[in-house]
């Protein structure tokens, strides 16, 4: 437990507040638009960190309740640090069909995480996404803007030893 | 004239502040206001230069 | 002036496969050749041809060049553009035609299709307003504003359109309810919160032809009497994103958006919202939350949005699809053309998102009323590596299958309810043999049930306990009296949720078990998964007769589980297996059999 405790304290330290308000400056007073500004944040950050999301609360004068419920209900904002390289496995119907739980799985034997984890080391986040619409290159995966596609699980270990 | 959008002689007075209702019109069977060979042939040079064939244009 | 013009297929299917490095070659080719400047490059909207990407296609000549790779592009500079000669070799081939197609239009897979939608993707440059006037656009809107708001309704109404989003109601009677509700402020509200796995009709519509989308929202703020319009759109679509901005900064310009448009006192701005991944906002009381910057859940109907939608406010909101037909519709003789096509329930045409087991996947876009076996072996050449066609998913995950024995079931949104199914979005996944429907069932199950916003409690927990059932069913521990569980829930789910997720989200589960119940009852009587998908219901085994020896499995297995000499028959050690497929992919004798754990019997065909 000590070691998440160290990691959060060493991120927090890192959060430049002036750069949260002038991220969100333009939705100040439109409280509507705190999906908007919560992107931006994420941008910025790679993901929320809590000290962001607070000032985000206390700027835009909305209860850090309600930004949470709002920030936990969509897939797109992440609550903790991710990898350099963002895995995603897509899981459309046509990719599925074609494989691709043989695909994510020979990756999490890799790796030894699952699906919405990262390595210890930051190297890599497995992530799943429901279609990046190249079905026909079906099974297909992302690392980062990459795609690989028309996989087998034999090809998966050359492909993720190309990202180090 | 480099797109539609600009005047192809002083008589053109169409901008977003001061707009003519036959626009849209004007782009590809223009000039409407005023008959000119040269302002006809200024909106002709632009679609030649990207229509891809004869079916190309619609009007 | 041009000689030629190259438009290079810049969609994501494409540049999945490479388009953006066959482009960076052309250039240099054309640079070495000193010609650059004699010809047009495009980098734009989709073909719709994804399987035999990345695809160049030459104007004015029409030649369709696919599969490229960026070292063919010396020959095609060479050989084409400065000699003049096409380059065979990198026509389109198929088993569907008999010699490499020349033209765009001799190959088979545009053969049936029919572009209302399409008209201008990989066509024009999607960046290019002065493009969009060339073929026609705007003027729809132009005459819109020449008309008042009863006449558009009607001729809308007249046209028989129907919500391309999924349900198919009336798009003229949903703008007459708006424009009747008294409001001095009303919204129009593009729904390109595309979804469904396995479906991107509607961002190959945004990314090939973004301003029709917004002269279709312009035309229906005009005929409900809106002044403010918002795309809510994927965050995952960046590409669309950016074309939406261009094209809405290029129509402010050109005073196509704004205050007093062309004249007509008429005004309207246009917002884009990017959505952050939650499904249910596709259902449309949800998106409108959503863009209020709430958590993205459904309310109760009444009052529909066209009442009290966007901010309390009288709202319309349409799919992308909905909107790319409005100019075509609204335009001078719009409505005898758009009647034309179609059947009397459902006019004018579908696009549809191919993909599956099927030999050409991609987008296509075909008359409303064709029939399944002309999409799935006329426009998309039959079933890949020739198995047997055994059935096609409609509608994603809240649509149905329709069975080989219905393939020629015409698609339109009348037939297709009754087969269980719905048009939804346009996703078609084919299946073959080697698709497990018990798999498909708990895939899309699985999908909705991680998606369900939790509001109702029945789609909360409902799909949750059949999700367990067909867990259970899949690891071999399904029960006899589970299928009338799963009806029974299902039943419960469908009558009890607010929204068209909870509503329709059984009817994977709920058609798969009308049309193979055998299957069902094979994987919980019998533990046997005749698909070879469900891991722990079949054995990989090699028929040593059969069994040249040459390797190849030994080889592709990664975890070893393949013994064998050379020349000699291979054999699996069942115990290191993990059921990953890799052998039966690179076995080139069809040697690799799906047997019953435990049996020796030959059930493979």
């Amino acid at each position: 437990m000590s070691t998440v405790v160290e990691t959060r304290e060493a991120v927090t330290e890192e959060i430049d507040l002036s750069k949260v308000d002038s991220l969100i400056e333009p939705y100040l007073g439109k409280k509507e638009m705190v999906i908007p500004a919560l992107q931006k944040v994420q941008d910025h950050f790679g993901y929320l960190p809590r000290p962001a999301v607070e000032r985000v609360s206390k700027q835009m004068r909305i209860p850090l309740s309600r930004i949470y419920g709002v920030a936990t209900f969509y897939a797109q904002f992440k609550m903790k640090p991710r990898g350099r390289y963002i895995i995603r496995v897509c899981k459309g119907t046509a990719c599925h069909i074609q494989g691709s739980p043989k695909i994510a799985e020979r990756i999490e034997d890799i790796l030894s995480i699952e699906s919405g984890e990262t390595t210890d080391d930051l190297r890599f986040t497995l992530e799943e996404v429901a279609c990046i619409g190249a079905c026909a290159l079906a099974p297909v995966i992302m690392i980062n803007e990459n795609p690989h596609g028309r996989l087998t699980p034999d090809k998966v270990k050359d492909i993720l030893d190309s990202y180090q | 004239m480099k797109e539609f959008v600009d005047h192809c002689c002083e008589k053109c007075t169409h901008t977003k502040e001061n707009p003519c209702k036959d626009f849209v019109l004007c782009c590809l069977e223009g000039p409407i206001c005023h008959e000119n060979e040269s302002c006809a042939k200024k909106r002709k040079a632009i679609i030649d230069k990207v229509a891809l064939n004869e079916h190309f244009v619609i009007c | 002036m041009y000689e030629k013009h190259l438009m290079i297929c810049g969609a994501t299917g494409c540049l999945s496969s490479g388009s953006s490095q066959v482009e960076e070659a052309l250039i240099e080719e054309l640079e070495k050749h000193g010609i650059k400047d004699k010809y047009r490059l495009v980098m734009g909207g989709c073909p719709g041809f994804c399987e035999v990407g990345p695809l160049i296609v030459v104007y004015p000549d029409e030649v369709f060049y696919s599969r490229l790779k960026p070292k063919d592009m010396a020959e095609l500079v060479e050989k084409h553009l400065v000699g003049g000669e096409i380059v065979e070799r990198l026509l389109y081939k198929g088993p569907d035609v008999d010699a490499p197609a020349r033209f765009y239009d001799t190959i088979p897979f545009y053969a049936k299709q029919k572009f209302n939608v399409l008209r201008n993707s990989g066509l024009i440059d999607p960046e290019s307003i002065d493009e969009y006037i060339m073929r026609g656009g705007y003027r729809a809107f132009t005459r819109a504003l020449n008309m008042d708001s009863t006449t558009i309704c009607e001729e809308v109404k007249q046209a028989g359109l129907r919500g391309r989003g999924g349900a198919g109601f009336s798009t003229g009677l949903k703008w007459e309810l708006t424009y009747k509700a008294p409001s001095s402020k009303k919204y129009v509200v593009c729904n390109a919160d595309e979804g469904d796995p396995g479906a991107f009709m509607d961002r190959s519509i945004l990314e090939g032809d973004p301003h029709a989308i917004l002269e279709g929202m312009l035309i229906c703020g005009r005929a409900i009497g809106a002044d403010e319009g918002y795309i809510y759109c994927r965050a995952e679509y960046p590409l669309a994103i950016k074309r939406l901005k261009t094209a809405i900064e290029d129509a402010e310009r050109y005073g196509l958006l704004g205050e007093n448009i062309l004249g007509y006192g008429f005004n309207f701005k246009m917002n884009i919202k990017e959505g952050a991944g939650a499904f249910v906002c596709g259902e449309e009381t949800a998106l409108l939350a959503s863009i209020e910057g709430k958590r993205g859940m459904p309310r109760p109907r009444p009052p529909f949005p066209a009442q009290s939608g966007l901010f309390g406010k009288p709202t319309t909101i349409n799919n992308v699809e909905t909107f790319a037909n409005v100019p075509l519709i609204v335009k001078e003789g719009g409505v005898d053309e758009f009647v034309k096509v179609g059947t009397d329930g459902s006019k004018g045409t579908k696009v549809f998102a191919l993909a599956g087991k099927i030999r050409n996947t991609g987008l296509c876009e075909v008359p409303m009323g064709i029939t399944i076996r002309e999409i799935i072996y006329d426009v998309g050449g039959g079933i890949k590596g020739g198995r047997a066609f055994k059935a096609v998913q409609a509608g994603g995950p809240s649509g149905g299958c329709i069975p080989d024995e219905l393939i020629d079931l015409p698609i339109d949104y009348d037939s297709l309810n009754q087969a269980g199914a719905i048009m939804g979005s346009g996703g078609l996944v084919v299946m073959d043999e080697r698709t497990c429907m018990v798999d498909l069932a708990r895939y899309f199950l699985s999908f909705t049930q991680k998606e369900s916003c939790g509001k109702c409690t029945p789609c909360r927990e409902g799909t949750k306990r059949m999700l367990e059932i067909l867990n259970r069913i899949s690891e071999g521990l399904g029960k006899p009296e589970d299928l009338d569980t799963l009806d029974s829930l299902a039943t419960s789910i469908k009558d009890s949720s607010l929204c068209g997720l909870g509503q329709t989200c059984p009817n994977p589960v709920l058609s798969t078990i009308r049309y193979f119940r055998n299957e069902y009852e094979e994987h919980i009587e019998e533990h046997f998964c005749r698909a070879g998908v469900c891991k722990e219901l079949f054995n990989y085994r090699i028929d040593e007769e059969k069994c040249t020896g040459c390797t190849a499995c030994v080889k592709a297995c990664p975890v070893d589980a393949i013994k064998g000499e050379k020349k000699e028959p291979h054999e699996i050690i069942q115990e290191l297996c993990t059921r990953c497929g890799s052998c039966i992919e690179k076995c080139r004798q069809d040697c690799i059999m799906i047997t019953p754990v435990g049996s020796e019997a030959d059930v493979s065909n």
